[in-house]
Formats: C-alpha cells, sequence, structure tokens
C-alpha cells in the first residue's frame, strides 16, 4: 500500500475481483502501473541547483594560491606513514618501497607525483594521474597504498624523510 | 515487504516468489557490477564508479518493495566481502548502506512519488559519500574532505542521472516479466 501514491477505487475494485482471470494486457489497462513513474519533474531541478551550490562552496574552500606555500606527498602502506616526499620544481625521479615492490611512484618536475606501476586488477591509482594538489590522492585499494598531498609551511621545509619500512 | 499482489497468493508460493524476484535482481546488480568495473574509468581526480549495479537496487525498489530492495543492495555487499575480501567489502558496505537507507527514507517519505532521477542522484551521491567517509574514518587516507567533496556531488548528479535514465528504459520490461511470472493462467 505504502509504494502505491494513490489507493484508488479503482485499485480496491480490482482487487475484489477475480485475479486469477485477468491477463496481463487487461491489467495493465485498469491498475496504476509502478512502471509510470515519472522520470522527472521541474521542481528537481531546485534540489540540482541546491546540491551544486554546496558543491561549489567546498570548491572554492578547496581553492586557494599555493606558490607561496611548499607540498608533500605522503605514503601510507597499510596505514602507516612511509615517506613523505617534497614536491619541488624540476624534480623527476622513481620511488618504490621493500614493502610493496609492485607499486612505483614517479615524481614530476612540475610539482606533482603519480603511481605508475601497480599489480591491482582496477588500476585505480594508476588511472587517477598525476596529483599536485593538497588533499588530492591516489589510492590502491587493494594493495593498501596511499599518497596524499599535504600542504606544509615554508619554514617546516627541513628535508626530514623518515623512512619506517 | 510483500508487495500488494502477493497477498493473493498463498504463503508458500508468496516467499518463493519473493526469494525468486529478489535473486533475479541481485544476479543483475552483480552482472552490472561487473560490466562497471570493466568500463573505461570516469574522468576524476577520485576514484569513482559509475554505479551502474543501483539501477538493479532501484529497480527493486520501485517495482517491489523496500524489504526486497534493501536484501538485494546488502547481499550485494556480502558478495563484494566474499569475492574481495574484508577490506573491499566493508567500504562497499559502508556505501551502500548509506545510499539504500537514504532512498528507502525518500521513497518512504514521499509515498512514493518521488521521481526516479531525484531518487538516483541521491543514491548515487550517498554512495559516494558513505565509500569516502569510511575511508576517512578509518583513516586509510587523509585527504581532505573539503577538496573531495565536490567531485563527490558532481559526479554523483552525473552518474546518478545514468543510471535514472537505464533505469527509465528497463522499467516497463522488467514489471511485465513480474506481472506474468506471479500470475500464470491457471
Amino acid at each position: 500500500m505504502l509504494f502505491y501514491g494513490k489507493c484508488s477505487e479503482e485499485e480496491n475494485h480490482e482487487r475484489s475481483g477475480d485475479r486469477n482471470r485477468m491477463t496481463y494486457n487487461d491489467n495493465r489497462v485498469s491498475k496504476p502501473s509502478r512502471a509510470q513513474r515519472v522520470f522527472f519533474r521541474v521542481r528537481d531541478l531546485l534540489f540540482v541547483a541546491a546540491v551544486l551550490a554546496i558543491a561549489l562552496t567546498f570548491f572554492l574552500l578547496s581553492k586557494r594560491d599555493l606558490s607561496g606555500s611548499s607540498l608533500e606527498a605522503h605514503v601510507y602502506i597499510d596505514g602507516e606513514l612511509v615517506d613523505r616526499i617534497v614536491l619541488e620544481t624540476g624534480v623527476d625521479k622513481d620511488y618504490s618501497y621493500p614493502v610493496r615492490p609492485a607499486v612505483r611512484l614517479h615524481q614530476y618536475p612540475d610539482r606533482t607525483i603519480a603511481v605508475i606501476v601497480s599489480d591491482c586488477p582496477d588500476k585505480t591509482c594508476i588511472n587517477t594521474g598525476k596529483i599536485g594538489k593538497p588533499g588530492a590522492f591516489a589510492a590502491c585499494v587493494p594493495n593498501r597504498v596511499l599518497v596524499t598531498i599535504v600542504e606544509t609551511d615554508m619554514t617546516d621545509t627541513t628535508q626530514e624523510v623518515d623512512v619506517v619500512t | 515487504m510483500l508487495s500488494p499482489d502477493s497477498k493473493h497468493i498463498s504463503g508458500v508460493r508468496a516467499s518463493t516468489t519473493k526469494l525468486a524476484r529478489i535473486a533475479v535482481m541481485l544476479a543483475l546488480a552483480l552482472v552490472l557490477s561487473i560490466v562497471d568495473g570493466m568500463l573505461p574509468p570516469l574522468p576524476s581526480p577520485v576514484p569513482l564508479r559509475y554505479g551502474l549495479a543501483n539501477v538493479a537496487v532501484m529497480a527493486t525498489l520501485v517495482l517491489l518493495g523496500g524489504g526486497e530492495a534493501f536484501s538485494v543492495a546488502m547481499l550485494k555487499s556480502v558478495f563484494v566481502f566474499l569475492t574481495r575480501g574484508l577490506f573491499a567489502g566493508l567500504v562497499s558496505m559502508s556505501g551502500t548502506l548509506c545510499s539504500i537507507l537514504l532512498m528507502l527514507a525518500i521513497e518512504k517519505g514521499t509515498r512514493g512519488r518521488v521521481s526516479i532521477f531525484i531518487l538516483s542522484v541521491v543514491g548515487a551521491i550517498t554512495h559516494n559519500f558513505g565509500q569516502f567517509l569510511f575511508l576517512i574514518f578509518k583513516d586509510e587516507y587523509r585527504a581532505s574532505f573539503v577538496y573531495v567533496a565536490p567531485f563527490l556531488i558532481l559526479f554523483g548528479i552525473l552518474t546518478g542521472l545514468l543510471s535514472a535514465a537505464l533505469l527509465r528504459m528497463t522499467m516497463k520490461p522488467l514489471e511485465a516479466l513480474f506481472n506474468r511470472k506471479i500470475r500464470p493462467s491457471s
């Protein structure tokens, strides 16, 4: 009953009748079909607009000038921070870690980093591509590897790399 | 919850019909999620999927009922848990749970009058948020929520529109199938 928008006399009448004798075609003419559901209403656009406004707010919050700040790529394997790579312009380098030899990272000269090799079946991490904005990440869930970009203060760039492998 | 039609047939047959319908929709959901995995990735900086399996879940919700839809959605996550392990299962279940609960709430709150488009978009967005919030709480990544949220919403709307369109196309044949199955002319 709940799922019928209108439970009309039409339907009650039908229920009292002999259902077994009805064919499918009779049924489609007399009963409000569930497949006749409204696909789109104009007022749905209001909902979309509201949700997009929320998205835009978050987007503007996340967009800030990054030229003055320094960025680090934090590499997590099995939830442990394994490496912190300082992203500087002009560095072009490969990284791999003994705990996950199947996963390789590459740092690009334009202050970005990407997962370039992984043995996971879905390759989501590789398809993510180059990342370089604070909060951006490339995750390989099957291998439990995560690379995420963190913004650090200019005063804090002491090149400290603690490898916990 | 049984659909109104089922009240007219005997108890055993009603529950067999229900079981068979859930099984059919679950199989459909699983096939769709495999197809989903084979499609090219979405051009998003955040890893997201199309959520085609949601078409099957929504079809169950609209055509059969809330309880059936909940069963299909949760069993799909159980299947992920069996085939891909505990962690993937939990990630899948967190998204599914958020998505199905909210879709059920909307469907019941509007007494089934909400448009398919809204249902689908809400399902897609909450699925995305459910999974990402789980990953953030699990400390699997420290990505900032503010950075991720716009992408989750934007792609939620796009993939929601896609699955709503697919649902609209498949709903009539599916309903015909279900109507025929429970009422043999004997």
